[in-house]
């Protein structure tokens, strides 16, 4: 029974080998070797930001024929060159010439004309924890493994953060309000209860602080968090509901420590969810997170939907039929001793493990 | 392969993007049977990346059903049936899981191969992220640009009716290449051509050394023909060959099925073309499926399919995608009772967050049903301009029948439910009937289609898809409580005859159960069309059973709901009694 039934799983975790996978937009490079050791601010990769393409008419620049421009090139397709470098002449009597109009390189010749290629600054990935490359494709990927307590969201603002985080509110339902933030708390990640309204985000975008997590805000906030420069994440979704009391209570004992936000912006068929990370030390080498569990009795899980929605409990026993719910809706089910409230059938399709 | 006379047994595999079926047909009586099915959560998404595991499950489910084994202890298909009854003789894939490609669009002229471009993209799994045109105003190194910086996946090239332009086309063409070239092998995207016939070769042999380039047949062969099914064939196994790359088990379920494997739209859409062939000629056939990734609808009038993959729809992952074509109070105006705009608003987001998760609550139902209304309403505005009749009236054109598939139409509470629903969604006019596919079948027959062509027609006379009733909606407005007409059935084999006046703003249900069938006299009154030729137009027709019997839909069309909100929440409940969608 059951066995039908992946359910989605999410971390939580007090202490685990945490691999973290830090990738390019575009191939570039990668600038860390692997068993080399990082801290947060370090660079680990860069790639050149997508460049602008210009057609350089060489032949209508310098006066002569498609068929004579190699004569008159004076770079090697491919070299870098700097703004005002001569890429091809001089030509007759007026010496004309034709120069790089920025930084850059020639790629190619096509009908005459120059495809040049103008290079911008460089686009950098930090590795935004402190820990040990462990695999690297060289030009665009790397994994870097750390020891620590790991907390995954369900959603992020798709923003990246680092800073010791304070505690602010009384709890996980408390709501997040303008009082609360204080210059105190400049340049940390804060963990608070649900935000319901903007004010508080505007506010801790003036404090400068690192991060927010928080159990959920109201949709209607989505956009501005989305405009946010520092990291949100939530743990449970929108509305509401209270951050689930097994996570809020692993993160209020790591109050006082770096924990870094990975505010992924999730899409279909991602790989990496939004996460808190918090580098702990840990003299054995630590199992890494399990990938799947089964729903099973005695598996912890969390509820998605209402009426329990963020209720944390643990399998009693899985229902051998479906069960109608009062919405009239069959479905299957487990009976989950739910923290708080006691025995409750829930759709299996409601639950998600709590790993 | 298998062939029509050496197949008994066939597997069918759907891999959603939520959940994995599995569907067992056998021969019974000579005649093609649904035996059960299997459901299982679909892998191809986090934690796994790999269909494979719910396909096994779900086999697993349907083995442990059947008591048929089906899979042998490697995990592999037992393919062919054994002498001692495992396996099967046939298997079928078809999946709308996994990620669409970023694809951009190379064509020519706005309004005619860019138009066909866009229209072939929108039937099928694509994300179009880009487009570049002959009138395009910005400069051929721009365009470099902004073909390096979309990095696609897959660059659809068109242009060109066969025989015509081909300069033009090949400048195009050049610029594809240059931007290709600048781009590195692992990046580089997958290239179709679909333009001029004639510049296949040309087109293969400038793209050799650069990139994988698939020759397809011409979408806009002439200015006047646009031909979308052989390309889109070919099209969706370049789609499969993408998703493969970043989903594992794609290729063991390609080669399972003889190396074919089809994109679940496209068996839709063939099994509503194939109905239109065999249904009422005048009407038209819809079919609708609610996906958490995507809402598709094909519409096929006598053979000529229109079929769109709405991707930015959908009731799971795309859910937010909605809030483009419709506002909260468009939502809420479907709800039964008071909810405030930001529990909606909250409701809509968390369902992108939890795509499976159900509604155990009664409020969250009406919610959920409130979103399943507007994605159609949506899904079928986004379509209908192209479709051959009724593109230019409000109304939609008449349709017989209309097919509704998804998790939400499946697992709604109860018949009434989805029938209200899908009324609301629709409004069709006149006389048709509503039929739902609970088992997700639609798309195993689809794709079983191309190796059993009897299958289509022997699961559906099966009984294996629900029929709700026959539906019929007046086209007319009148004071609530005035009559719209009189209302006669006769069941056949001398049942129990009902007769009676429908008044405007009811809907009422008129007993004839499933297998059952009628003769229906409707007596319009004058201001009310039903089809029969005009308003006020009586008439008689024989009507099959359904799960409700005979739907009449008198609240007028287009369904005007009261500004008022509290008389429009006491009418929708009223109207989900009627139907029996609430005890």
């Amino acid at each position: 029974m059951a066995a039908n039934q992946l359910p989605a799983i999410r971390h939580v975790l007090p202490l685990t080998t945490v691999l973290l996978e830090r990738k390019l937009p575009a191939p570039g490079t990668v600038t860390v070797r692997v068993r080399e050791k990082v801290q947060p601010s370090d660079v680990v990769a860069e790639v050149q930001p997508p460049a602008k393409h210009y057609f350089l008419d060489l032949a209508a620049g310098l006066g002569i024929a498609e068929a004579q421009v190699g004569r008159y090139l004076r770079v090697e397709p491919g070299v870098p060159i700097e703004m005002g470098q001569v890429i091809a002449g001089p030509v007759g009597i007026a010496r004309r010439t034709m120069r790089a109009p920025a930084n850059g390189r020639v790629l190619t010749l096509s009908r005459g004309r120059a495809l040049f290629e103008a290079l911008e600054e460089p686009y950098q990935i930090h590795a935004g924890v402190p820990g040990v490359v462990v695999a690297s494709d060289g030009i665009s990927a790397l994994t870097i493994e750390t020891t620590g307590a790991l907390v995954e969201g369900t959603w992020g603002n798709g923003r990246r953060g680092w800073g010791v985080m304070r505690v602010i509110g009384q709890g996980p339902s408390d709501r997040l309000h303008t009082t609360q933030l204080d210059v105190n708390l400049r340049g940390a990640v804060l963990l608070a209860g649900v935000c319901d309204n903007a004010a508080p985000l505007h506010q801790a975008t003036e404090l400068a602080v690192r991060g927010l997590i928080l159990g959920s805000i109201t949709a209607e906030l989505i956009p501005i968090a989305l405009r946010m420069v520092y990291p949100i994440l939530l743990t449970e979704g929108f509305g509401t509901a209270p951050m689930n009391r097994f996570t809020y209570d692993l993160l209020n004992s790591n109050a006082g420590r770096e924990a870094s936000l990975e505010a992924t912006l999730r899409e279909p068929y991602s790989r990496q969810l939004p996460e808190v990370i918090i580098p702990l030390p840990a003299s054995p080498r630590l199992s890494s997170p399990e990938r799947a569990i089964q729903l099973a009795p005695g598996v912890r899980v969390r509820c998605m939907r209402a009426p329990h929605a963020g209720t944390v409990g643990t399998i009693r026993h899985l229902n051998p039929k479906a069960e109608s719910f009062p919405s009239g809706i069959l479905a299957r089910s487990a009976l989950v001793e739910l923290e708080g409230t006691g025995p409750v059938s829930i759709p299996l399709s409601n639950l998600e493990v709590l790993g | 392969m298998s062939t029509i006379l050496e197949t008994d047994t066939l597997l069918a595999v759907d891999v959603g993007s939520v959940n994995t079926r599995a569907t067992l047909f056998d021969v019974v009586d000579g005649r093609y049977r649904m035996v059960a099915t299997g459901r299982a959560s679909s892998t191809a998404g986090s934690p796994l990346f790999d269909v494979r595991e719910g396909m096994h499950m779900a086999v697993d489910e349907l083995s442990a059903v059947t008591g048929r084994p089906l899979l042998d202890e490697a995990g592999s298909l037992i393919l062919p049936m054994t002498t001692e009854g495992a396996g099967i003789d046939a298997f079928v894939a078809t999946a709308s899981a996994g990620p669409r490609p970023r694809t951009v669009l190379v064509g020519l002229m706005p309004g005619v191969s860019m138009e066909s471009a866009r229209r072939l993209a929108s039937s099928t799994y694509l994300n179009v992220v880009e487009e570049i045109g002959l009138l395009d105003r910005r400069r051929e190194e721009e365009q470099i640009d902004i073909l390096v910086a979309a990095q696609p996946d897959l660059v659809l090239m068109v242009g060109g009716t066969d025989g015509g332009a081909s300069a033009s086309v090949l400048r195009m063409i050049e610029t594809v290449g240059l931007a290709v070239s600048l781009l590195s092998t692992a990046q580089r995207p997958s290239l179709v051509f679909a333009g001029n016939r004639a510049l296949g070769a040309a087109v293969s042999e400038y793209f050799q050394d650069r990139a994988p380039v698939t020759i397809v047949p011409n979408i806009r062969p002439s200015l006047e023909l646009e031909e979308f099914e052989p390309a889109r064939l070919k099209l969706s196994e370049v789609i499969r060959q993408l998703r493969a790359g970043k989903i594992g088990g794609f290729e063991d379920l390609a080669a399972w099925s003889g190396g074919s494997m089809m994109l679940t739209a496209d068996a839709f859409g063939r099994v509503v073309r194939y109905l239109s062939q065999v249904y009422d000629p005048d009407k038209g056939v819809l079919g609708i499926d609610i996906g958490a990734s995507h809402v598709t609808v094909a519409a096929a009038f006598d053979g000529n399919l229109n079929l769109r993959v709405n991707s930015d729809l959908g009731l799971g992952t795309s859910m937010p995608g909605l809030m483009r074509y419709a506002s909260i109070e468009d939502i809420s105006r479907w709800l039964p009772g008071d909810e405030t705009p930001g529990r909606v608003r909250d409701y809509l987001y968390n369902k992108a967050l939890y795509p499976g998760s159900l509604p155990t609550e009664l409020g969250d139902l009406h919610i959920e049903y409130a979103l399943v209304r507007e994605l159609i309403r949506a899904g079928i505005a986004l379509s209908r301009g192209d479709w051959q009749k009724g593109a230019e009236t409000p109304l939609l054109p008449a349709l017989e029948p209309i097919i509704a598939s998804g998790g939400a139409i499946a697992r709604a509470p109860r018949p009434g439910y989805a029938a209200l629903t899908l009324l609301d969604a629709i409004q069709p006019k006149g006389i048709t009937t509503l039929v739902v596919d609970p088992h997700n079948l639609i798309p195993a027959v689809g794709a079983a289609a191309g190796l059993l062509p009897m299958i289509t027609v022997q699961v559906l006379e099966s009984g294996s898809f629900v029929s709700l009733g026959t539906a019929v909606s007046p086209v007319g407005h009148a004071r609530q409580g005035r009559p719209v007409m009189r209302v006669r059935v006769e069941p056949e084999g001398g049942g129990e005859m009902s007769e009676g006046v429908v008044r405007f703003g009811q809907v009422v249900l008129l007993p004839l159960r499933a297998g059952e069938h009628a003769r229906l006299t409707l007596r319009p009154e004058s201001g009310f069309d039903v089809g029969f030729g005009g308003q006020g137009k009586a008439g008689a027709l024989r009507v099959a059973g359904g799960a409700l019997g005979v739907i009449i839909d008198a609240r007028g069309r287009p369904l005007e709901l009261s500004n008022d909100p509290a008389e429009r929440q006491e009418l929708n409940l009223k109207w989900l009694k009627d139907v029996g969608a609430l005890k």
